[in-house]
């Protein structure tokens, strides 16, 4: 099997043959352009082109629909599940179109899906703005994370993803163009909603189709003003960080010592409305922090000396304070943290006015440091959800462990945004590689507790959800089928 | 059995009605839009109700169109092609105030005061428009994606989740509130908007001016209400340099209610006795004034104010603008009144600001760019004159967007509705402001009335697209048929 020679032809018509291969030794090794479970199979993409514009992703679709070839599309291979499922599909990598506007007076910029987090960043850094960078990396693609997730730490003031997504450019899976927003009408990237009913409403729901509904080409994205300062980051790579200026930013570790004050805290920060980052630390976050660099045997080695000296019922906090716009915002704002600590019984700890994860690099992939496997429950609902849902967790992990491995302490990792109105919940559990199965069972077992105790899960199985949700992948079968009438868009 | 015997069996007797009268009542509102009278009216009580009447429309091949306000101001609720209009007033209850989660679920007939009074209990605010009318309910603004005075909220997610009667009867809840037992016996609260799955609902559902679905609730953002306020008043004689202040106060995030407004419109506003206080205000007042409301938070309310106060300073010096006002020429304590009257709707007993001049008022209103505002004055008065309107009379409200990102542009032109010259002059200035509006990139999120095909025409791929989500949905397109392209 392969590409019928006459459409490979017309694919290096339209991008140069030197922007496409059908070598079986470069398409092998895009067969792994995304990060997903080596469990998943992948195949072999039938060949591997790179487009430069907006035409050119349009053509190229145009021929996957006229010979009914399957694309898949990748930007920076750092994806979780855009990967080829089917034989003799085009994957379309987007690296090359990688342009970058910013609008400073307006607070947005417009990426290409080949711009990167630190790219966009090093350019607002120079202008007193700032993006975040997300917690799968500096080199990840703002237009794929905006559009499938886009959350960090700093979503606590700024909002998640689908928030930040303005004026969308989108090529849907039969080659057509749909412009969203106020690109709709113009070429402005300023506004995303409508005309009308809003149509992002196909782009993502509570996460994004990852490739099934076309290719999103370009969008805007809204920015968020900064400090005017320069950054320059220091150390390398596994210590780097950049510092922040002290009169504007202060880091606390709180530790309380139930989680009821900490959760209590968490609501009140958000009534009061302070604070540029809040989130729970997992101690196996910090023990993972602390033995970068010294591999898999040096991590467990510590933990199992440090793990058994935690205290079961301690919830740590990390805030960043931000004196947004004055020195006198911060202090006002540290005297109100330290009130609440005060009242919840919490005990606050100033940090290194430092940043290694929220605006540079990323905390990326820790639990890989671990070594073994991983897996994770992942749920965006309320902070009340969060706390619920992780004790079911835990107490399924219990009946799980051994072979899941010991934490000690909860590693659940609340992260809540729009100064609380939502929260991540990130339930992160291991086990060695001989028994990813069981990761596997326990993954099962809390998604059918999610079902009955009517938890909102990020990732659902259609087959047990489907049914008391409202018949969810009915309707987007549906719509799917409409809009990719040949199923060339990612099937599988 | 006739359709009215139908109703009648889902709703009662008395919810039931095709009395000319009172379907004349329904078949106009307070926009230019022409009046068209509807077969039938129903007062649906709850959900089940509801379903009732869109299965029926649905069997039957009749159009329903839903209206939840008790006024009604662009044509969104007139029966374009007659059918059912069902009325959700009855439908009125907050079921659920959200103190941890800062959210209210309201039906679709709460109107502002009542949301507003009942927030006020808890020490919280809903997210609400300019001065909304008494009768005006609080699920339309937000469904209608109205702008909010507060700029400081990432302005897509205030409505967070809601239950939806889809076009074929299906009843439907978006985001995670359609997990089983939401709300009493669910982990999940409702307050994530995606989903269920790869689509998020809610923004389809949103902006949809009833043609993808009756909405039966919605749970809505609030804020904490502000212990203590401090409202200033900075004029401006030209807009170009209230934008500046805008763009400088929003970039340091400071205060609460943050808007622009012409004398005109402020003076419609700030009248108690109509005329004389309205022309004396209207010569007294500055062509531009910035309102800035600085809000005390839960702790520490004054240390708040006055780091806030600190940030406005200094934003104000770059600009050399001299002073800070906090108050306004003969309108004594109107700094203490205005936060309150921000936070709530318009007075059940006074006519509505915008009606007060002339009687009827009609608005053009799209999403620009602050600094492309004074752009649009220029041009909205050049059409105006030409179409022989005083532009003296025309109000100008510009609320700034999410830090200052964009704005809510809103040109008023009031008018007398009993004079038909002045009427057909204001139908054509519409139609004239619009359009160029539009060529000059103004972009209408929500178009209205004639605007509509203009937009649709224009967003033509948009346009594809939608019309396929809606031939999904609504298969025998019974949901306000006639309404934006469909």
């Amino acid at each position: 099997m392969s590409i019928p020679r006459e459409a490979y032809q017309t694919l290096q018509s339209i991008v140069g043959t030197e922007w496409v291969s059908d070598d079986p030794a470069i398409c092998e090794a895009d067969r792994y352009c995304s990060l997903s479970s080596p469990s998943e199979e992948k195949r072999r993409p039938g060949c591997s082109i790179e487009p430069v514009s907006t035409e050119e992703v349009q053509a190229i679709v145009k021929v996957a629909n006229r010979y009914k070839l399957p694309f898949v599309v990748t930007s920076t291979y750092y994806s979780a599940g855009t990967y080829c499922r089917k034989d003799d599909s085009i994957l379309i990598d987007l690296k090359r179109m990688n342009k970058l506007e910013i609008d400073e007076e307006n607070l947005y910029a417009i990426v290409e899906p080949g711009v990167v987090f630190s790219a966009l960043q090093a350019d607002l850094f120079k202008r007193g703005l700032c993006t975040f960078v997300p917690g799968c990396g500096g080199h990840a693609s703002v237009v794929a994370n905006t559009v499938n997730m886009g959350d960090a730490p700093l979503g606590w003031r700024y909002g998640l993803g689908y928030q930040r997504l303005l004026g969308v450019e989108w090529v849907l899976p039969d080659g057509e163009m749909l412009k969203m927003g106020s690109l709709s009408m113009s070429k402005d990237y300023f506004w995303g909603e409508g005309p009308g009913p809003d149509l992002r409403g196909l782009l993502r729901g509570c996460a994004g189709h990852q490739s099934r509904m076309g290719i999103i080409t370009k969008i805007g994205v809204k920015v968020f003003p900064f400090v005017s300062e320069e950054l320059e980051p220091e150390g390398w790579a596994f210590r780097s960080f950049i510092k922040l200026p002290p009169n504007r930013f202060k880091w606390y570790n709180i530790r309380f010592y139930s989680r009821e004050d900490a959760i209590n805290a968490m609501f009140e920060l958000g009534r009061c409305e302070i604070a540029l980052v809040v989130m729970t630390v997992p101690p196996i976050f910090r023990g993972v922090a602390r033995t970068r660099g010294v591999g898999c045997g040096g991590f467990w080695e510590f933990w199992k000396d440090a793990g058994p000296k935690l205290n079961p019922k301690q919830m740590d906090l990390r805030v960043l304070l931000y004196g947004i716009g004055s020195d006198k915002r911060l202090e006002y704002e540290e005297k109100v943290l330290l009130d609440i600590v005060k009242e919840y019984g919490g005990s606050p700890r100033e940090a290194p006015c430092r940043d290694e994860t929220n605006f540079m690099a990323a905390d990326a992939i820790c639990a890989n440091v671990v070594g073994g496997r991983f897996s994770s429950e992942v749920s965006y609902e309320s902070i009340n959800q969060a706390v619920r849902y992780s004790k079911v967790v835990d107490k399924i992990t219990d009946e799980h462990r051994p072979p899941i491995l010991q934490e000690y302490n909860s590693t659940d990792w609340v992260c809540p945004y729009e100064l609380g109105y939502i929260a991540k919940m990130e339930c992160l559990r291991m086990a060695s590689v001989e028994d990813n199965y069981a990761l596997q069972e326990w993954k099962n077992d809390c998604q059918d507790a999610c079902a009955k105790g009517g938890a909102y899960a990020l990732v659902p199985d259609n087959k047990v959800f489907g049914p008391i949700w409202g018949n969810y992948p009915e309707k987007e079968d549906k719509i799917r089928a409409a809009f990719d009438p040949n199923h060339v868009s990612a099937p599988g | 059995m006739q359709i009215k015997e139908k109703l009648t069996k889902i709703v009662g007797a008395e919810n039931v009605s095709d009395d000319p009268e009172v379907l004349l009542s329904y078949s106009k509102d307070c926009s230019l839009s022409a009046p068209r009278m509807p077969n039938y009216v129903a007062r649906p009580k709850n959900t089940d109700e509801v379903h009732g009447v869109v299965r029926l429309a649905n069997e039957n091949g009749i159009p329903v169109v839903p209206a939840s306000s008790g006024i009604h101001f662009y044509g969104n609720t007139i029966p374009n092609l007659g059918g059912i209009v069902l009325d959700l007033r009855r439908m009125n209850k907050i079921l659920e105030v959200d103190l941890y989660n800062k959210m209210v679920r309201v039906e679709p007939g709460v109107t502002w005061g009542q949301l507003q009074s009942e927030a006020a209990k808890h020490k919280m605010m809903g997210l609400c428009p300019l001065l909304p009318h008494p009768l005006k309910s609080v699920l339309t603004s937000h469904l209608e994606r109205e702008p909010m005075l507060i700029p400081k909220f990432e302005y897509a997610g205030s409505l967070v989740t809601m239950e939806a009667v889809l076009p074929e009867g299906e009843v439907f809840r978006t985001g995670s509130a359609c997990v089983p037992g939401f709300p009493d016996k669910s982990m999940a609260e409702g307050v994530n908007p995606g989903g269920p799955g790869y689509l998020s609902y809610n923004w389809l559902i949103q902006g949809a001016q009833g043609t993808m679905g009756v909405v039966t609730w919605a749970k809505v953002k609030m804020a904490p209400r502000p212990k203590i306020d401090k409202t200033l008043f900075i004029p401006f004689e030209s807009l170009e340099d209230a934008i500046q202040l805008v763009y400088n106060v929003q970039r340091r995030m400071i205060g609460e209610e943050c808007l622009i407004i012409n004398s005109v419109n402020l003076a419609a506003i700030l009248t108690k006795k109509w005329p004389q206080d309205y022309n004396n205000l209207r010569r007294i007042l500055t062509p531009w004034t910035v309102i800035l409301v600085l809000g005390g938070g839960w702790r520490r309310p004054e240390e708040k104010i006055e780091y806030e106060e600190d940030g406005l300073r200094e934003a104000a010096a770059e600009l050399h603008i001299p002073a800070l006002p906090t108050s306004l020429p003969g309108l004594p304590g109107i700094e203490r009144e205005l936060p309150g009257m921000l936070r709530t709707a318009w007075p059940e007993k006074k006519t509505y600001w915008k009606f007060a001049d002339k009687g009827a008022c009609q608005d053009v209103f799209f999403y620009t760019t602050l600094n492309r505002t004074p752009d649009f004055v220029q041009v909205m008065n050049q059409v105006a004159a030409e179409n022989g309107y005083c532009i003296d009379d025309i109000g100008i409200y510009i609320q700034p967007m999410e830090y200052g990102r964009s704005c809510h542009f809103e040109c008023s032109f009031p008018y007398n509705p009993d004079d038909t010259d002045e009427v057909a002059m204001i139908r054509n200035l519409y139609a004239e402001a619009a359009e160029t509006a539009m060529d000059m990139g103004g972009y209408f999120s929500r178009p209205y009335g004639v605007v509509v095909d203009m937009v649709y025409d224009k967003a033509a791929s948009y346009t594809t697209a939608l019309k396929k989500v809606k031939q999904l949905l609504d298969p025998n397109n019974i949901m306000s048929p006639g309404r934006l392209c469909f």
